[in-house]
């Protein structure tokens, strides 16, 4: 079964030509790692070269939290990819 | 006010509206900081900051942040205010003002928020430079199970025809 995610992008995420946000479908079950797996090979269909380990620095949040990495996929969701910050 | 206060507002921050929002009739003791955009940043002539904000989680985190404070340090008020949108030199982008009982309780409250948001709020700054690009500012990630890697590996390269990528940052 696949699960629709909306992910909100932030920070040079935007630089890569993929707008404010982008959508995939994924396999119920989803890991955060295989997320991040799933936005690199988007990014890299937009042209931009990046590497295999680009977004392990990027953390994944929903409006309540950042979170953890035991996180699974197992519904439609609405989350957002969070590059390093550098508030102030 | 409340004990704690979070605002995230559009555009610079006025020094004026801050002095006044952080008080109390038993605090002794108001401490202040103010963040402001530069004009150079590692040898860089900077014209101006643009600031983005998750301002959903953004604000959240600046609360949560004002609420440790005000565990560590007692009966204390602190008022957190930080900016989105575009800043020019000079503007100011984070405001924090605390208010307690005695000075030291004001000025480590003050020092401990301005350190967690660097580290902790959803916040990102794009610099504009004088020569005209612009430049995505390396930050903390909030990953607890990052190793570390160099920021510039995740800078966006467009794929060459010869398959080189070429740096347009």
């Amino acid at each position: 079964m696949k699960r629709k995610v909306c992910l909100q992008l932030f920070g040079v995420m935007r630089s890569f030509g993929l707008g404010a946000s982008m959508v995939l479908e994924v396999p119920d079950g989803t890991s955060l790692a295989q997320l991040r797996g799933y936005v690199t090979e988007q990014v890299r269909r937009e042209g931009v070269l990046i590497e295999e380990n680009a977004l392990l620095e990027c953390a994944i949040a929903n409006d309540e939290a950042v979170l953890p990495e035991e996180f699974v996929v197992r519904h439609d969701l609405n989350l957002a990819i969070l590059p390093p910050v550098c508030g102030g | 006010m409340d004990q704690v206060l979070v605002e995230i507002r559009e555009g610079a921050i006025v020094r004026s509206q801050v002095l006044d929002c952080c008080g109390d009739p038993a605090h002794g003791a108001q401490a202040y900081f103010f963040g402001a955009v530069r004009d150079r940043n590692e040898g860089k002539f900077v014209r101006g900051v643009e600031y983005e904000c998750y301002e959903t989680l953004a604000r959240k985190t600046l609360e949560l942040i004002a609420k440790e404070a005000v565990a560590n340090w007692g009966p204390i008020k602190v008022f957190v205010c930080h900016a989105k949108g575009y800043l020019q030199i000079g503007d100011v982008s984070v405001a924090i003002a605390v208010s307690s009982p005695h000075r030291a309780e004001a000025f480590e409250a003050c020092r401990y928020v301005i350190e967690e948001i660097k580290k902790r709020a959803p916040i990102w700054k794009q610099e504009h430079y004088e020569d005209g690009k612009s430049e995505w500012i390396k930050g903390h990630t909030l990953c607890s199970h990052t190793r570390a890697i160099p920021w510039h590996h995740f800078v966006g390269r467009k794929i060459q025809p010869d398959g080189c990528g070429q740096n347009h940052a």
